[in-house]
């Protein structure tokens, strides 16, 4: 059995829960909620989901491997996330933006405390787990 | 271990937590909508909808459709039959959401159609041929004309009433009244102001006959 030696299991249980609370939350507002998510949010998507079940798997069977297991697919979800939020803050025009199916991605959905938008979520979820992952790690 | 029961507690926390917030929030939709349509600032109906049936019971049946639709038109043959076997107890109500490309089109045919009162026949038609000219691929929705004639209209009286018409005052109405009532998409149907909840045939039945026979 492998011990755990690059991070402590507290810092992957966070990395599992905070992609889980984007994974569900994000389900929410497309199931219940039923908000049409745009194409970028599908890309943010497709990076968030799997890190649930990696992480998930690093604390049932820990192995000292998780930094390269997650960090191309959480860096790729962050630059997403990063492109995303300057596009709903006017920094980048929407006319740029790669929408095919409908919804513009610059479409407000929730505007939580005057600023807090849906991308803005995916932004923090992403930045959290890369600064977990690169700060995390054992001395 | 240990760790392995917490994960499992944290697990089972996520899924009871996600689905609390699901049944919160359907209340709180639900609760909206009743004092949306108690206040009568919201309609489901208005005047210019095409409507039928005979009303005897005072049962509203309202459905929000899209021409271009697919699952409209899946659900189209469902809403026929429970139609005509409540035609004379209901009152049976089209409100259009044009969601695709070409919807706007075909509502001005329907609405054309109308003028011949041959709305039900040529809605009949369209939903028949839909994957002809709503194909994914490449929409042709000048197709619609060459099946007309199927639904027994005057075709060229009906080409003159669809250049004539415009249905943009229609489709706005229906559409912020679709986003007062928190309809997203087609096929969406109401009975007496309740949304059905699950799209099929028995569900739908079971609604209007509850609503018909209270």
């Amino acid at each position: 059995m492998y011990s755990r030696d690059t991070y402590s299991t507290t810092v992957i249980f966070l990395c599992f829960l905070i992609a889980s609370v984007a994974t569900l939350g994000s389900l929410f507002f497309s199931e219940i909620m039923q908000f049409v998510p745009c194409s970028m949010c599908w890309y943010q998507r497709i990076f968030m989901y799997p890190l649930v079940i990696i992480f998930l798997i690093n604390l049932l069977y820990p192995d000292d491997k998780m930094f390269k297991y997650s960090i191309g697919i959480v860096v790729v979800g962050l630059g997403l996330a990063i492109y995303h939020n300057l596009l709903m803050f006017d920094i980048i025009p929407e006319s740029v933006v790669p929408c095919v199916s409908g919804v513009p991605c610059s479409t407000k959905y929730i505007n939580w405390f005057g600023f807090v938008n849906i991308p803005l979520l995916s932004l923090t979820a992403y930045t959290s787990l890369f600064l977990l992952l690169v700060l995390g790690k054992r001395k | 271990m240990k760790n392995k029961k917490l994960l499992l507690f944290t697990v089972i926390v996520l899924a009871i937590g996600f689905i609390a917030g699901i049944n919160f929030y359907q209340k709180s939709e639900d609760n909206k909508n009743a004092q949306l349509t108690a206040s009568g600032s919201v309609s489901f109906v208005r005047n210019h909808s095409p409507a039928f049936g005979n009303n005897k019971n005072n049962v509203t049946i309202v459905e929000f459709i899209d021409p271009e639709c697919e699952a409209c038109a899946y659900f189209h043959p469902i809403v026929k039959k429970v139609f005509y076997e409540y035609k004379d107890e209901v009152k049976f109500v089209y409100r259009y959401l044009d969601n695709h490309k070409n919807s706007r089109y075909a509502i001005r045919v329907l609405e054309a159609a109308r003028k011949q009162g041959k709305f039900k026949e040529t809605l009949d038609v369209m939903f028949k041929y839909q994957p002809v000219w709503a194909a994914h691929n490449a929409p042709k929705p000048q197709l619609i004309w060459n099946y007309m004639g199927e639904a027994g209209l005057d075709v060229d009286k009906l080409r003159a009433d669809f250049d004539a018409m415009d249905v943009s005052d229609i489709t706005s109405t229906d559409r912020s009244d679709a986003r007062s009532l928190g309809v997203r998409g087609t096929p969406t149907i109401f009975v007496n102001g309740k949304k059905l909840a699950k799209l099929d045939y028995k569900s739908f039945l079971d609604l209007v006959e509850s609503e018909i026979y209270k």
